[in-house]
């Protein structure tokens, strides 16, 4: 007769404990084992990351006819980091004056810095530029550069200046913009690559 | 197929010897998963050709025995057959056990095997429930369950949200799992595909404390097909397709076992859809598609058995092209405009901003079962979390991931279920994890979550006990530690700002000038408890109540945020300084039953020390213009709410089912709402049958959320060079959507069956928004959806 299944058998208890027990050992071992061997893992930290599409610096280049020349420039170093961007004009623009204006963008994180207007011109179909200022500024822009598609783009342009007065003048970049659009920010979309507000003085 | 075998046993005459036999030899017969007394076995002494059934309480008696040594053959319809040696003294009583298996695949979960305590109730969506719905996400899915709704972003990013909270406050349990893959994120749905569940369980507070003690929003419990001891392959095909997203879904399902035990299963699942539709436009860039691969291999035995499993999911999601913004004014825009600002025509194409997320779940467990010490089950599993983000870039970054994270798990746990007498169940176990986190630098972006490992130690018991035939008393313990190192660049104005430098010098590694190294390090140590009453007042009326206490750690994001959150257009800044959140939580459930009507009334209290919170503190200038900057925060909220069901046959062709679930969630000293509370909603349905056809016809009513916190912030916009108002916290209007449903089966033969369903959501295309989906700033929701499904068992 076949004794193995006989439930009252206490040798077939003892060994089921001793099994039991075997098993409550091994999963200890199994667990503090892994944990040392995940104690045991290098503890070198990673490399920074290259923050390679990040703009730090905006420059403006105002040229006029009679060759002074206005820099408007905003600088942010930590990116979106908490530090504000530190934004500066040169001088005040004159009245009734005509400037060719140029616009350099930076990433200053890398070194040498990164000329990110060259990457825009490369993509000049997927970027644009947008001039808004307020309504008692009185000047005009005007697009002196286009895309290859034969639309503006706003890497240079010119400016002219009506009357004396105090405002604010925006320099927007749009990615991916409506292409051609009416010429507002509304019209076109996009996502903002770049928003900065100067304050301008023409006397 | 046996039971004229059994019918013609039974009628074999016995004849007894001619000898002095007056022995009794009786005994009873039980499951060995919940020693619920199985009637309606049948006993035969094999040397004697005698048998029995056992009556209503898994009894037998056989009278008139020798003296000596018999084997007894037990099979029951629902069990295993098995023999067992008994020696026949004088009066011999003996308890049989044999294990429950099934002889159906769409079995009814045998209640009793609950996965928390009893007391803390839970929700079920059994196979049928889940195969109808096998096209959908396990959020979707589990949003039809009353006070659980979807926490989405966009149609295909969809997260289970319980009574309001969500993400790491939700522990998803899949397979005996437990999801770690990057649930701390909002627009991280959850990697499963609930083709794998044969059912799915929702425990709405933090009582299933074997599996984790901070899930203080409740469980998403996905249980595995069980598969039958005996030899038979058996399959599954299940083909949908649907005209909204122009897609489908196919899954396929083998599973093949024998009578000793050995099983084994492949299955897998894909979807594809392309742009979905809502009434008026196309949403651009939502497509999806989906891959799923599961195998095992196992050996389940009465007394022992082990599973290797694997299985693989890779989620490929568009997300609508028109929510990609690049500041406040471009959210100015976005939020005023009626329609998405960009909408082409349909594709299948998946375009940038997109997310690529694979993950892998490697399991291998064991169990073994003795009288002595119950059930032991060892397990070790390794899940690996690869998600890469894509934003809209520029340059030679162009197709570059913007997120590169890997995360990857390794688990091992141990759990005892002893059997002692006075208590109806009792179970304990340790378990230990390992996470490592791994943010690739190649981005070109800083990281939005850092490098980190994680060791987690958790030690738990729990028990039931009955007090009487009508009252079950039930509790657990849990004990976790958890350690988490990292590695984090922090900008450095940052680290200042915040006083890191002063409260955390330890953690500086190297100043790297606008950037400094820092390596905090963090140890939490948290208890949580749960006790409640199950009281059955009569037949009809049962009573639950539950207490509960969970802790949960703060997660990655709410400790190390400090930048762009580029999907929610936002900076978020996360604080190192926080504690474990804990939560407080009495659940109530009342349930009335009789055979025509069905009702539960379940309210809850839930009081949450140190909830923590983001909301908005500033505006924050870059050459990028204007961002809202978002801080995490922590402070004492209280919950509350009810949950109501309702059931009603009036006859056998007709019924009628009420769903109603409120939620209210405060700031406990200012009395401030919290963000993103679901809003009441109601769904009521009738249900007919006709000739095997169901039809379903239902109305989901959804109020507007009135209470919210205002997070409007005003912000420069250049067009107009005035500064303006930003509302993104009023929430949408109230909705009604209705839904029809038919489904019905195809008979062909017996051992293959064919079933059909035909779904109409939103029948009547209103355009809406949902509060609790991150794309309504953007665009309307979904709108009508006719989705077809065919499944075939075989």
């Amino acid at each position: 007769m076949n004794n193995s299944n006989n439930l009252n058998t206490t040798n077939s208890k003892f060994l089921i404990f001793t099994a039991m027990k075997n098993y409550v050992l091994y999963s200890f071992i199994l667990l503090t084992g892994l944990l040392f061997t995940a104690c045991s893992d290098d503890d070198t930290p990673p490399a920074p990351v290259d923050e390679e599409e990040v703009i730090t610096t905006l420059i403006v280049t105002l040229t006029s006819n009679a060759g002074q020349t206005i820099i408007l420039n905003s600088q942010d170093l930590d990116g979106d980091g908490p530090n504000d961007p530190t934004i500066s004009v040169s001088a005040p623009l004159s009245v009734a004056t005509n400037y060719t204006g140029v616009i350099e963008l930076l990433n200053e994180t890398e070194n040498p810095a990164e000329p990110i207007h060259e990457e825009v011109a490369a993509e000049s179909n997927a970027h644009q530029f947008f001039f808004t200022q307020s309504a008692n500024l009185g000047l005009t822009t005007q697009y002196l550069d286009f895309d290859g598609n034969g639309n503006h783009l706003g890497l240079s342009f010119s400016l002219s200046t009506t009357s004396a007065g105090q405002g604010t003048m925006t320099f927007t970049l749009r990615h991916e913009p409506l292409k051609p659009n009416d010429g507002t920010l509304s019209g076109a979309g996009g996502e903002t690559d770049i928003s900065v507000t100067f304050p301008i003085t023409i006397e | 197929m046996h039971k004229p075998f059994l019918v013609l046993l039974l009628f074999i005459s016995t004849f007894s010897q001619a000898q002095i036999c007056e022995s009794t030899f009786a005994g009873i017969i039980l499951d060995q998963h919940d020693d619920s007394a199985l009637s309606q076995a049948l006993i035969s002494i094999v040397e004697l050709n005698r048998s029995t059934y056992t009556d209503e309480e898994g009894r037998f008696s056989f009278d008139n025995l020798c003296l000596g040594t018999y084997t007894l053959y037990v099979t029951h319809a629902q069990c295993n057959a098995r023999s067992f040696d008994i020696k026949v003294k004088e009066n011999t009583f003996k308890t049989l056990k044999l294990e429950h298996h099934y002889e159906e695949l769409n079995e009814v979960l045998l209640s009793g095997s609950s996965e928390g305590l009893m007391s803390a109730g839970k929700d079920v969506l059994d196979a049928g429930a889940v195969e109808r719905s096998s096209h959908e996400s396990l959020g979707a899915l589990v949003s039809g369950i009353t006070g659980v709704s979807g926490f989405s972003f966009g149609n295909t990013v969809i997260k289970p949200s319980i009574h309001g909270l969500h993400s790491s406050r939700v522990t998803i349990m899949n397979n005996g799992v437990r999801m770690e893959d990057q649930e701390w994120g909002a627009e991280h749905a959850p990697n499963v595909d609930i083709n794998l569940a044969q059912s799915i369980e929702i425990i709405k507070n933090a009582s299933a404390l074997q599996y984790s003690g901070d899930a203080i929003g409740g469980f998403v419990i996905l249980k595995p097909q069980r598969i039958p001891v005996k030899d038979t392959l058996y399959g599954k095909v299940r083909l949908s397709a649907q005209d909204n997203g122009r897609g489908g879904s196919a899954h396929f399902g083998l599973i093949k076992s024998t009578t000793k035990g050995w099983y084994g299963s492949v299955e897998g699942t894909v979807k594809k859809y392309g742009d979905f539709k809502a009434p008026n436009y196309n949403l651009s860039n939502t497509g999806m598609n989906s891959y799923t691969l599961a195998s095992k291999l196992g050996f389940n035995e009465f007394k022992r058995g082990f599973e290797l499993s694997y299985n693989s999911i890779e989620n490929n999601i568009g997300i609508l092209r028109a929510s990609h913004l690049g500041g406040a004014q471009d959210q100015f825009v976005a939020i005023n405009s009626s329609e998405p600002l960009i909408i082409k025509d349909f594709t299948y194409n998946i375009d940038r901003p997109k997310q690529e997320v694979s993950h892998q779940i490697l399991s291998a467990k064991a169990f073994v079962k003795s009288e002595l010490l119950g059930r032991i089950d060892l397990r070790y599993d390794f899940q690996k979390n690869d998600r890469l983000e894509y934003d809209i870039r520029r340059g030679s970054d162009q197709n570059k991931a913007s997120l590169d994270l890997d995360l990857q798990t390794h688990a091992v746990s141990l759990d005892l279920a002893p059997k002692l007498v006075g208590f109806n169940s009792l179970k304990t176990g340790v378990s230990g994890r390992y996470l490592k986190n791994e943010s690739n630098p190649n981005t070109g972006v800083k990281r939005l979550i850092p490098d980190y490992k994680r060791y987690d130690l958790g030690f738990y018991a729990m028990a039931t006990k009955s007090l009487s035939n009508d009252l079950e008393l039930d509790a657990a313990l849990r004990l976790d530690y958890m350690r988490i190192e990292s590695f984090k660049y922090y900008y450095s104005a940052l680290w200042t700002q915040r006083g890191y430098d002063i409260t955390f010098p330890e953690f500086e590694i190297e100043d790297l000038g606008t950037q400094i190294l820092t390596a905090p390090k963090f140890n939490y140590l948290n208890p949580s408890a749960a006790i409640g009453t199950s009281w059955s007042l009569n037949e009809q009326n049962r009573l639950l109540i539950n207490l509960s206490l969970g802790a949960r750690n703060p997660n990655p994001s709410e400790l190390f945020s400090e930048g762009l959150h580029h999907s929610a257009s936002r900076i978020e800044i996360g604080d190192l300084r926080f504690e474990p959140e804990i939560a407080k939580n009495l659940s109530l459930g009342y349930t009335y039953k009789n055979t025509r009507i069905s009702f539960s009334l379940n309210p809850f209290v839930r009081l949450i020390d140190r909830f923590i919170l983001i909301e908005p503190t500033g505006i924050q200038q870059t050459i990028r213009g204007n961002f809202q900057v978002w801080s995490y925060r922590q402070t004492d909220v209280s919950l509350s709410g009810l949950d109501m069901d309702t059931r009603v046959a009036f006859n056998d062709k007709l019924g009628f089912e009420q769903q109603f679930s409120l939620v209210k969630g405060y700031e406990f000293e200012t009395k401030t709402p919290l963000i993103n509370m679901p809003p009441v909603n109601m769904i009521n349905a009738l249900n007919y049958t006709y000739k095997q056809i169901e039809m379903r016809i239902e109305s989901d009513y959804t109020w507007r959320q009135n209470e919210f916190p205002n997070t409007n912030f005003e912000a420069f916009i250049p067009e107009t060079q005035s500064t303006e108002l930003i509302d993104v916290s009023t929430p949408p209007e109230a909705y009604h959507l209705m839904n029809l449903t038919f489904r019905g089966p195809l008979n062909f033969s017996d051992s293959f069956n064919i079933s059909w369903a035909l779904d109409i959501q939103n029948m009547w295309d209103t355009s809406y928004r949902n509060y609790l989906n991150g794309m309504r700033f953007y665009a309307d929701d979904l709108g009508r959806n006719v989705h077809l499904s065919i499944t075939s068992t075989f």
